[in-house]
């Protein structure tokens, strides 16, 4: 599995940034990390737009091939960041690279917020039209108190938090599987609509030739159709067969990853709870 | 004469949100002198370690602590207030103050019909937050959907019944201006009650 991390500011003493590559480094087991450069992505302007230039086609590259993203914010004036808010804009504008991508949120701040607010209007933001993020919901994790919450090297010290992060994490592991499933259910869907209508096209044809009254027509027609219907239905309960096996293959496949992971004993049982 | 600065959360040349601030800076020109102020250029915001913050940061932010009040007119971009706006904001609210207790009034225009009311909201709580503490005109709204067609070719807007309210609106703004020059020495009148009531108890 792969992410991308953004993280909301672009200073370079961050404590979300600091948060990120705790997260990037501690969780490798659960995925690859890249962390995102956004220092070199200008405020916003449609009148000087930029949407082809490297700077933002390398985003849209890495994000298109990350499996999901994490977003770290920080709170400004209670909300999100400029820095962020413009990235978004970027990436909603003429390219929509995050349109259905899953994304988790964590953010970090000074005092007892945990960016609470930000977290807030993120989620609101990630879900508009011409962003259409699929973000995973509740699982807040708000890290307050940064200053005192990371030791010289870069960890989280307390031990409840990084408990209730790998909970959180995993979530996203399932979250990201289930999304992925998602797609596959639409695209069996599309297909079984496909090939009905080209089925009900071959029925009408052969209706009108045989009768000219309406009514007979249309009772023709249903009964056509009914059969159709139940050749269609039988189809679709084997497309659905086969995408719950794929289902179940997921599902049983993150047990085991539970089972198999040290730490899964106090983070596996909370989050099942 | 009350003075005022006015801002469009805008960095596009034909932004509609321009053309609302023109609008009123003229209609009431004759009421209030109003600045503009452009808040597009600046560079992308960030906690400066040595605390210092752009040239052109420390004027505006002077203008605006010298003004009476402060008139937004803010685009939505993706449910929210644009990051150009945002940027400036995060700026102003950086080792300088000037929106402290300052009277704003919040306005928005929009291509589609729902005229800025998400990105309105989201600009209150922002102007509400510690490091701005602005004084919000209270629950008031100025939506202008449908932006496109709402404006003449002098600017003007097109519908009568959107300048009436404008109008209302601004008289409100002023109203509130006048009230909020007096706020100071109530509260510290204020204050000085209660500390005396508590000496007072013993």
């Amino acid at each position: 599995m792969k992410f991308v991390g953004i993280v909301g500011s672009i200073a370079e003493d961050s404590y979300n940034l600091k948060l990120m590559k705790f997260i990037a480094k501690h969780y490798q087991d659960l995925a690859d990390f890249e962390i995102l450069d956004i220092k070199n992505v200008p405020i916003f302007c449609e009148d000087r737009d930029i949407t082809d230039t490297e700077v933002i086609q390398n985003l849209k590259r890495k994000i298109e091939a990350a499996d999901g993203v994490i977003i770290a914010t920080p709170e400004h004036n209670h909300t999100i960041t400029a820095a962020l808010k413009s990235v978004l804009e970027w990436l909603s504008y003429k390219i929509h690279p995050l349109e259905e991508k899953p994304v988790m949120i964590v953010g970090a701040s000074y005092f007892t917020q945990g960016s609470s607010r930000a977290q807030l209007d993120l989620r609101e933001i990630l879900e508009a039209p011409g962003v259409g993020a699929i973000v995973m919901p509740g699982n807040e994790f708000l890290l307050g108190n940064a200053k005192e919450a990371f030791d010289d090297q870069g960890d989280l010290m307390d031990e409840g938090t990084v408990t209730f992060l790998t909970s959180v994490m995993k979530k996203f592991v399932r979250w990201v599987n289930v999304i992925n499933v998602m797609d596959l259910i639409q695209l069996a869907d599309d297909k079984k609509e496909d090939e009905a209508e080209a089925d009900t096209v071959a029925s009408a044809s052969v209706t009108e030739e045989e009768d000219d009254s309406v009514d007979t027509n249309a009772s023709a027609f249903v009964e056509e159709s009914d059969e159709e219907e139940v050749d269609a239905n039988a189809s679709a309960s084997t497309t659905d067969e086969q995408t719950d096996d794929e289902v179940d293959t997921d599902a049983s496949a993150s047990v085991q990853d539970d089972a198999d992971d040290n730490d899964a004993d106090t983070g596996a049982s909370a989050s099942v709870n | 004469m009350n003075h005022y600065i006015a801002i469009a959360g805008s960095n596009r040349q034909g932004s509609t949100n321009k053309k609302l601030i023109r609008f009123v800076q003229e209609r009431y020109a004759k009421m209030a002198s109003i600045e503009t102020v452009d808040i597009g250029g600046l560079p992308v915001f960030y906690k400066t370690p040595d605390r210092t913050i752009p040239e052109r940061v420390q004027e505006m932010g002077a203008k605006i602590a010298e003004a009476d009040g402060v008139i937004i007119s803010t685009p939505e971009y993706d449910h929210g207030v644009p990051a150009v706006l945002m940027n400036a904001l995060e700026w102003l609210s950086y080792t300088i103050h000037p929106f402290r207790d300052k009277p704003v009034l919040i306005m928005g225009a929009s291509y589609g019909r729902l005229g800025a009311s998400r990105a309105q909201q989201m600009l209150r709580k922002m102007l509400d937050a510690p490091e701005l503490a602005a004084r919000l005109m209270p629950s008031s709204e100025y939506m202008i959907g449908n932006s496109l067609q709402s404006f003449n070719d002098n600017g003007e807007l097109t519908e009568e019944e959107q300048t009436e309210i404008l109008d209302n609106l601004f008289a409100d703004f002023e109203t509130f201006v006048s009230f909020n020059k007096g706020f100071d020495h109530h509260r510290d009148e204020a204050l000085e009650k209660i500390k005396r009531l508590e000496e007072e108890q013993g």
